[in-house]
């Protein structure tokens, strides 16, 4: 693989027409926007597919939607809540921002999520699925997943991904990245690329 | 076009219809419609839903989710003849799985202590950590290939199908199972719910007075492997997975897309993967929710795009949407038809809707099918197909 473009987002980044979205999608979004800049999505370069990876989600989102349940009741909980807690929303977000038409995928792993994105997409140019891909890591901390850790057997990869923020990469057909047998780091990996 | 010819080895599925294939295919070919009362929890919501009676009692220690996925893996692995020795010779193994209520921590019992500054015990966290299913099943099983979930919503179980076939092709993996498992559980029966598309009553798929969906709960899952594989280990072959396709709406987060762009280009991808034209599908396994947007946009699409000889129907009427279960669900289901060279009715049907103009498999019949196609739509614009062929 080639890498094309890479972009990075936080929390506080703000994104046009994104208003209702939760911060997972925005943070998402924003990331990969900044890492397509150089690519003509919208007219010419149609066969670009997404791969979103993620260890836990839009989790701070459920908690919303448990919020709305504990707090009103089963009967009136907010449909955009849960409609941004299903993971695969910031993924779809991204598809329409950059009218992106071609595959989208969202995968979780606790154990090495940006690893096996980076293998399918290698496998979706290799086949030829794919001219582009969009390759979007994200996670968000949470107080509930931030205390259970310090109770809990949290695989140790999951050590690295308690903080908040995204990470993109945009890859093409090619030899110059090498997939490692481990990405100890996501943020990291993606940045030294 | 497809290089890498895939065939299905082994099948294994729990559902409303029953705990095994054998039972499916009984339900089906008596047109039992299992829908009950949701009682697996609390729940003001007075919506029918679908239940999978688990065989035996549920363990407190494991999700319900990763229960049903067990029973549906078991059957897979013991109708392909993958032994216990095969995790330990040379062969690559890897498990892709698709689900929605196992990607969460959605206890809402320990969130309710946690915001209140009580917890008991982390023991829920512990669970979901465990609950991963196909890391768990790879270290189960000690296999050595990768373990992945699939989280694309509605269309998560034909997408682990179609990201299995990936992993073989590109001689990643020598044998995947893939599949789907999702629970009733009340986050999704309050969601969806919430946006005001679950059915009073049995569902009505791609009939003119359809009112909603009805959630279903269950677990599929098919062995993938090649031809040379199976050969070398004395796997009966069930059924070819021709082509798998997918392709975004880029639309809206909850609504398809009312001119099926990408309901299409999947379609048509999958077919040219196939190297198969449009009249060469006997069949379709539609996604078939029964809302009053998803039928009309399918229903729409496959008045246009294929013949009358091309036999239409949903099997939500049986199984209820099973969320990330459905596409492997369904998958299974569609390979069953070729197999038996039948079809059941689509359950819930009585009238055409004008605006579809479309009359799907309204009686059970016995035909000829060589290929099939079955379609998934999902939350997010996702919009995905797969072709089989009987063998």
């Amino acid at each position: 693989m080639e890498l094309l473009g890479k972009g990075f987002a936080n929390k506080d980044d703000k994104v046009k027409n994104m208003r209702r979205a939760d911060n997972f999608s925005k943070m998402a979004v924003s990331a990969s926007i900044k890492a397509v800049t150089d690519l003509d999505t919208k007219n010419k370069e149609k066969n670009i597919s997404i791969i979103l990876a993620t260890q836990f989600g839009p989790h701070v989102t459920t908690f919303k939607f448990l919020d709305n349940l504990l707090d009103y009741s089963e009967n009136s909980v907010s449909p955009t809540v849960f409609s941004h807690s299903v993971h695969n929303a910031a993924a779809s977000y991204i598809a329409s921002a950059l009218e992106i038409i071609g595959q989208t995928l969202t995968i979780t792993s606790f154990i090495d999520p940006l690893k096996q994105a980076f293998i399918l997409a290698d496998a979706w140019l290799e086949t030829y699925q794919a001219e582009k891909v969009i390759i979007c890591y994200v996670e968000e901390e949470s107080a509930p997943f931030t205390e259970s850790q310090l109770h809990c057997n949290f695989p140790s990869y999951s050590k690295h991904c308690f903080t908040t923020g995204a990470a993109a990469a945009v890859v093409k057909k090619g030899s110059q990245i090498k997939i490692p047998m481990e990405v100890t780091n996501p943020f990291t990996f993606i940045e030294e690329l | 076009m497809n290089t890498t010819k895939i065939f299905i080895t082994g099948v294994g599925i729990i559902s409303a219809l029953g705990n095994s294939i054998e039972e499916t295919y009984g339900s089906l070919s008596a047109g039992k419609v299992n829908l009950g009362t949701l009682d697996l929890f609390d729940c003001n919501i007075n919506k029918p839903c679908f239940k999978a009676e688990l065989p035996a009692a549920p363990s407190s220690s494991k999700m319900r989710t990763k229960e049903l996925a067990d029973i549906a893996f078991h059957q897979a692995i013991s109708q392909a003849k993958i032994l216990q020795q095969d995790s330990q010779n040379e062969l690559r193994i890897g498990i892709c799985c698709g689900t929605t209520v196992a990607s969460q921590l959605n206890n809402i019992s320990f969130y309710r202590q946690f915001r209140e500054n009580r917890v008991k015990s982390f023991g829920p966290v512990e669970q979901y950590l465990a609950g991963n299913i196909s890391e768990a099943l790879v270290k189960e099983h000690n296999f050595s290939g990768p373990g992945l979930n699939v989280v694309n919503a509605c269309s998560s179980g034909s997408d682990a199908i179609g990201i299995a076939m990936s992993w073989i092709d590109q001689d990643i993996c020598d044998i995947v199972i893939a599949g789907g498992a999702d629970e009733l559980n009340l986050v999704p029966i309050a969601g969806f719910n919430s946006l005001g598309i679950l059915s009073d009553s049995a569902c009505k798929p791609f009939d003119k007075n359809r009112n909603g969906l009805n959630l279903g709960e269950g677990a599929a899952f098919l062995v993938l492997e090649r031809e040379s594989t199976a050969q070398t280990r004395n796997a009966q072959l069930l059924a070819e997975c021709c082509s798998y396709s997918t392709a975004s709406d880029a639309y809206h987060l909850t609504t398809p897309r009312p001119d099926a762009k990408g309901l299409k280009t999947a379609i048509e991808q999958s077919l040219s993967k196939a190297n198969l034209n449009i009249d060469q599908i006997d069949f379709i396994n539609a996604h078939g929710t029964a809302t009053k947007n998803n039928d009309a946009v399918e229903g729409q699409l496959f008045k246009k795009l294929f013949n009358k000889k091309t036999k239409i129907l949903s099997t939500k009427g049986y199984t209820g949407h099973t969320l990330g279960a459905a596409g492997s669900i369904d998958a299974v289901l569609t390979i069953l038809s070729l197999q038996k060279q039948w079809l059941p009715k689509n359950a819930g049907f009585s009238e055409q809707d004008p605006e579809i103009g479309l009359t799907p498999v309204n009686k059970s019949i016995d035909f000829k099918a060589e290929f099939a196609l079955s379609t998934s739509l999902a939350f997010g614009g996702q919009n995905s197909a797969i072709i089989f062929r009987r063998i």
